[in-house]
């Protein structure tokens, strides 16, 4: 025994008693006009951003970007292949010590020293 | 005319006597002598520590400082004494045997009654002979007052790890 569907019929009517807008609509020629609107956006929105003949100025475009970066990177001096790292080596051992001075609330001052060499 | 010139000539050293023992007692009266306490610790950022031996007064500046640094561990490695007008120092047993000095210029011209100004404050490690080895593991510059005690410290830049403290006290 399978249960029957129950009739839609009653719900519509329970729905629309507690409807506030029960009795005010819309004329039928601004029905008609609204949803020619929403029609005339929805078909806007769906155009392809790009025409084809916007596609192919498009592509131009990008051929032509792709050979200028190519050809100043070719143009472009060789790398540096000179040894760089003699400057770092020398700012290692440049490092020179940091000091901090601060007090703590209770009032003991604190000169805290932070040095890049030190081995204790 | 004999007796008058003989007893010129003892009132003039008399008189220069005087003088210059007025000078030696005034130039020792401007020397005054500062007495200052120095703590050495070694801090470890692991480990329990303990505060055994170490003098109550640096026991309240270092609980005092203790949030502010990063380290759970302090072990006592030396105490000194230094008493000078000028210039002082003090060997101390640093960590591993290894063992340091602490020198202390005091500036005359800018301490005061209220301010003792350290011109210079270096910790420098000391080789197995004794003698200055390598560059110092600190040096500073700062102002005291008397009963203050001033926490020194260092510690390697890329870490802490573990680091010297020196706690200086102005003996009042």
């Amino acid at each position: 025994m399978t249960a029957k569907p129950p009739d839609p019929s009653w719900i519509r009517a329970l729905l629309r008693r507690g409807d506030p807008a029960l009795g005010e609509s819309l004329a039928p020629e601004e029905v008609a006009r609204l949803r020619q609107r929403l029609a005339d956006e929805v078909a806007r929105h769906e155009a392809p951003l790009l025409g084809p003949r916007r596609l192919v100025w498009a592509a131009l475009a990008a051929v032509l970007f792709a050979a200028v970066v190519l050809r100043l990177r070719t143009a472009a001096p060789p790398a540096h292949t000179e040894p760089i790292s003699a400057a770092p080596a020398v700012l290692a051992a440049d490092v020179k010590d940091r000091q901090i001075h601060f007090e703590t609330p209770g009032g003991t001052r604190i000169v805290w020293v932070l040095s890049p060499k030190l081995s204790l | 005319m004999r007796h008058r010139s003989l007893r010129s000539l003892a009132l003039l050293a008399v008189l220069l006597g005087s003088r210059l023992s007025i000078g030696g007692a005034a130039a020792a009266d401007t020397r005054t002598s500062y007495t200052f306490q120095a703590v050495f610790l070694l801090a470890e950022i692991s480990g329990a520590g303990s505060l055994e031996g170490v003098p109550a007064n640096a026991q309240k500046a270092l609980r005092d400082a203790a949030s502010f640094l990063p380290y759970k561990n302090y072990r006592l490695l030396d105490l000194a004494w230094i008493r000078t007008s000028f210039k002082g120092s003090a060997r101390f047993a640093g960590p591993d045997g290894r063992g340091g000095e602490l020198l202390l210029t005091v500036d005359p011209a800018e301490t005061s009654k209220d301010k003792l100004v350290i011109h210079e404050l270096t910790v420098q490690p000391l080789n197995v002979s004794g003698l200055a080895e390598g560059r110092p593991l600190l040096s500073s510059t700062f102002s005291l007052a008397p009963g203050e005690t001033v926490i020194v410290g260092t510690s390697k830049l890329d870490g802490p790890g573990k680091a010297l403290v020196v706690l200086l006290t102005a003996i009042p």
